[in-house]
């Protein structure tokens, strides 16, 4: 049967809240929402990480336990997949206090998660995160060979 | 009826290849004729996330060169099929290589990409795609 226009909101509401959770320095809830077969990369990654265990060690290795005091969503969108798999896609931008005291921006990223809804929980069955600015990092020219 | 999803994952696979390697060597149609009506799309150089065919295309056909790759690598493909089979993404790592100015083989670049395939009728079209750089940092951080 097909995902409801609530149960899809109840997907977009747990992941704001195990983001928020990260963003604030607790790494634990996006650990217990991997699917045993999950695949994932990030900009730390060389390779494909895929399996539960290989994607929590590789959270266990990256996070730091700093903190960023605010994180915003845009352009988000929510995607039904399957009947029981949905599409989350959005950039999403972190903020932390600057030496003064000031908001400066962070990081900012390009984010494509798919979750599965299995006996009641949502899991992350992949996911992709990468920064935004990295072509800038790369100096490269303006064309997109690959 | 059955999935059968090993069969599924090996078009995908070949699918993905057969649009890359067209790419590769200056004709981009593989991958724009198989974008969905609601494809949404990343790469490096954009600001934001594109949705629709239409915009995707524009955003592509304005920054694609033949990038005159003569060697691919697919590293560690990975597919997620739904269980109705209608549903499968793709995960991997590419590595393209190019030829420098002495016809010596040297690495372009290192990728990563991952791609929604949906079933439309009889045609696996993509619904989204992200391509990053892999690897882009190596200082730990938080979010």
């Amino acid at each position: 049967m097909a995902l409801t226009r609530e149960e899809i909101q109840t997907l977009v509401d747990f992941e704001q809240q195990i983001q928020w959770r990260w963003t604030s320095g607790d790494p634990t809830g996006y650990m217990d929402a991997l699917a045993e077969d999950v695949t994932y990369f990030d900009p730390f990654t060389e390779y494909l990480v895929v399996g539960r265990e290989a994607v929590r060690g590789h959270f266990q290795r990256l996070h730091s336990g700093a903190s960023s005091a605010r994180q915003e969503y845009q352009n988000e969108t929510a995607r039904p997949l399957s009947d029981d798999e949905v599409l989350l896609v959005f950039n999403f931008t972190t903020y932390r206090p600057d030496d003064n005291g000031a908001e400066k921006q962070f990081l900012t990223w390009n984010m494509s998660l798919i979750f599965r809804k299995a006996d009641g929980q949502w899991l992350l069955t992949h996911g992709h995160l990468s920064l935004r600015d990295a072509w800038d990092r790369y100096n490269l020219g303006r064309s997109i060979g690959k | 009826m059955s999935v059968n999803k090993e069969e599924i994952s090996k078009t995908i696979i070949e699918l993905e290849k057969s649009f890359n390697e067209r790419w590769s060597v200056g004709d981009n149609t593989g991958y724009l004729d198989a974008f969905a009506d609601e494809v949404s799309y990343f790469d490096p150089i954009l600001e934001r996330l594109v949705v629709g065919r239409d915009n995707v295309i524009a955003w592509i056909n304005s920054i694609y060169k033949n990038p005159h790759i003569v060697r691919s690598d697919y590293l560690n493909p990975q597919v997620h099929v739904s269980d109705e089979g209608t549903f499968a993404v793709l995960a991997y790592n590419l590595h393209t290589f190019v030829l420098d100015e002495d016809g010596e083989e040297r690495q372009l670049r290192a990728w990563n990409a991952c791609h929604g395939y949906r079933l439309i009728g009889d045609q696996w079209r993509i619904v989204h795609s992200h391509w990053a750089f892999s690897q882009t940092v190596t200082e730990r951080v938080a979010s």
